[in-house]
């Protein structure tokens, strides 16, 4: 897997640029509302950015001579002294105050009027230019030909000073902005490190969750505001996880349980002495058995495709196959079975097995309950709906809901009587469907099925699945 | 004549599960012999002419679906019925893609299953004959098309005779109305609703005459069944 990014890498690079781009705006800035008037004890006059600029030019005018410096105007210095008419420069000697050859004498002569002042970087005007005069620079300065005093006089503004300025500045500022960068980054990255330091006691308590110990809940003391909301829905998967694998070990045991009855009685069955019609009971007990097995594997199937049900089954054709599967249990217990309703097809979303399952269930329930010689009729309405219909006992309004419940039994005087019900409830709900039990009219229980319709989208699942029956089954 | 038995060959690695289904069919007058992996299968085939193969899909050496065209190559006469666990509809289409002839699920159903074997021998008319269906003291011929009670001849007019066969190859299992109406009217003539009861009604009242032992039960909604007086 591919290293995911570090995020105190990129905030550190975030502040590292933010605060460059910063000094370089507060440099430029500076100079610039300086030369405005707008900054607090400025100069305001615009030709001072010229400065920095003339000073170069003259220091690129300097010419060796006979072990002294001397100005010869080179090109650009000219071509700046007939833009800039009153431009004089002068340069001094650091040490000895002596002007170098090519200075103007006028500048000369008024700036050594100074006397004993060594001017290191200073504007000046004269006095006698009046206030609105031209505006002079003197700045000491480390040149190829040692420690000189640069002085210029009458400089102008020309546009390009401000990238000079900008260029200068930044330079020049950012050495005092550089610790400052530094450090800010430093501390950004340590504030990240320590603010996620609870994320890591989040991480060492989600390794420690399994399906055993779900119940936990991740820590939420000390969890930063901006992360709290993954770990909040964290949490809230672990309860929805939680109370999945609940229901699972309930509908284990349930299942257990389920089983556990007709096995019981199958094996009192074999233990006991040989009674007649034996053999059928025994079937009857197995034919149970099957049903809560297929019932589970239904819901295992189910499950496992995340209760997604695209079969598109005829429930007609379904609860037919049903009851001829039982019709001859139905004649050795001397009952009848009756099937009622059209022979069109009710198309609906579910699975064969399922729907076959669950409706085993509850025919076998009716034809334990129907009285003998009595009829249990199923009937499949035009709604997807089915009815299981037996004149036996009925189910009390009390009992109605709780039939389905896991574990449930009905007193002592007929066991089993709800048997597979919870399984079966799980089951029909999982594909979308309802199960209820009502009154049947006269007496008895009348169980009911509903299952969602089909769509168009299965019904041409189901056409092709019949036409690759067709296609291949010889007949 | 000694009549060949139609011979059968069950392939199931489930030793229980292959005895059972040996005593099923020997009791519906099948001879059978059980293979418990495909290499025996394929041994026994080479040998043996067997007319129906039942073929478990889960062997210990591999999946039965993959060697339907080895057997066709073998024995292409065979009848061939998937028996298998695996029950999703996609896995009936792999059965019947691969070239089974049918298709029947674990834990199936035994009067079904012994129909549906009857079936695809009718079709397949291989050599040997048929066996009879018996149920309690009646029992039918499918090859000679004749009912007898413990070797007498059951005497029944033309419909009756053909209601009772038809039952009779559905035995145990619901015989449904419209392809009961089929068989003994045919398709061209319209039926009047009650006739089949009536007929239902005449062949009860001979069967019980005759102490055949059988009875025949009303399905509402679906048909008839016929199977064997209750104890």
């Amino acid at each position: 897997m591919k290293r995911p990014p570090s995020l105190a890498l990129r905030l550190v690079l975030y502040i590292l640029a933010a605060q460059i781009i910063g000094a370089v705006i507060t440099a430029l800035s500076i100079e610039l509302l300086r030369a405005n008037g707008t900054l607090h004890g400025s100069t305001a006059d615009w030709n001072d950015l010229a400065e920095r600029r003339t000073t170069d030019l003259v220091i690129q005018s300097l010419r060796p001579q006979n072990g002294d410096v001397v100005i010869e105007p080179n090109a650009a210095l000219r071509a700046e002294m007939q833009r800039a008419p009153n431009l004089q420069v002068a340069v001094f000697h650091a040490k000895s105050n002596m002007p170098a050859p090519g200075s103007s004498p006028q500048l000369v002569e008024r700036l050594t009027s100074l006397g004993k002042i060594r001017m290191l970087h200073t504007i000046f005007t004269f006095v006698a230019d009046g206030e609105a005069g031209e505006r002079g620079h003197i700045w000491e300065t480390q040149t190829p030909f040692g420690r000189l005093r640069i002085a210029s006089y009458g400089h102008r503004f020309y546009w390009s000073d401000v990238f000079y300025v900008m260029h200068n500045s930044v330079t020049g500022y950012l050495q005092y902005f550089i610790i400052d960068i530094f450090v800010v980054s430093g501390i950004g990255w340590l504030a990240l490190k320590r603010g996620l330091e609870p994320l890591n006691q989040v991480a060492r308590e989600t390794e420690r969750i399994d399906i055993e110990s779900l119940d936990q809940r991740l820590p939420l003391a000390s969890v930063p505001a901006e992360v709290m909301k993954i770990v909040t829905a964290m949490n809230r998967a672990l309860v929805r996880l939680d109370e999945g694998a609940e229901r699972q070990r309930r509908f284990l045991a349930n299942a257990a349980h389920e089983l556990r009855t007709p096995i019981a009685i199958l094996t009192e069955r074999l233990d006991g002495p040989d009674q007649p019609g034996l053999k059928n009971d025994i079937q009857r007990d197995a034919g149970r058995i099957r049903n809560v097995v297929e019932q589970l594997l239904a819901t295992a199937r189910i499950d496992r495709r995340g209760g997604d049900v695209e079969e598109t089954v005829d429930l007609v054709e379904i609860v037919q196959s049903m009851i001829d599967d039982h019709a001859l249990l139905a004649v050795k217990m001397q009952r009848h079975l009756a099937l009622e309703g059209d022979d069109g097809s009710v198309l609906v979303q579910g699975e064969r097995r399922a729907l076959e399952s669950v409706l085993a269930n509850l025919i076998d329930n009716a034809l334990r309950a129907e009285p003998e010689g009595g009829t249990v009729f199923v009937k499949v309405g035009p709604n997807a709906d089915v009815a299981v219909i037996d004149h036996g006992e009925g189910v009390p309004p009390g009992d109605r809901e709780q039939i389905f419940e896991p574990f449930w039994r009905k007193s002592e005087a007929s066991p089993g009587t709800g048997l597979g019900l919870a399984i079966a409830k799980e089951l029909v709900e999982k594909l979308g469907g309802r199960i209820w039990v009502e009154d049947t009219p006269g007496g008895g229980a009348t169980f009911k099925l509903w299952f969602p319709a089909a769509t168009s989208e299965t019904y041409a699942n189901l056409n092709n699945a019949h036409a690759a029956l067709r296609r291949n089954a010889r007949s | 004549m000694d009549t060949p038995k139609m011979r059968i060959l069950i392939v199931e690695d489930e030793p229980d599960m292959a005895l059972l289904i040996g005593r099923r069919l020997g009791r519906a007058g099948f001879s059978s012999d059980t293979a418990a992996t495909m290499g025996e299968a394929l041994e026994a085939l080479r040998s043996i002419s067997y007319d129906l193969m039942l073929l478990d899909r889960r062997l210990p050496d591999g999946d039965g679906a993959d060697f339907v065209s080895v057997i066709r190559g073998l024995r292409p006469r065979i009848n061939i019925m998937m028996v298998t666990a695996l029950d999703t509809n996609r896995d009936k289409v792999a059965g019947l893609d691969a070239g089974a002839d049918d298709y029947l699920t674990k834990p199936f159903n035994g009067p079904e299953f012994l129909a549906r074997i009857r079936a695809r021998l009718r079709q397949g008319s291989g050599g040997a004959p048929l066996p009879p269906i018996v149920v309690g003291a009646l029992s039918f011929d499918p090859n000679a098309r004749q009912a007898s009670i413990e070797g007498r001849p059951f005497p029944l007019h033309k419909r009756e005779f053909a209601l009772l066969e038809a039952l009779m190859r559905r035995a145990n299992r619901v015989a449904i109305r419209s392809e009961l109406i089929e068989e003994v009217y045919g398709f061209s003539r319209p039926v009047s609703p009650g006739a089949l009861d009536t007929l239902v009604s005449r062949l009860r009242k001979r069967l019980a005459e005759s102490r055949t032992g059988v009875e025949v039960h009303l399905v509402r909604g679906r048909g008839y069944l016929l199977t064997e007086a209750g104890a």
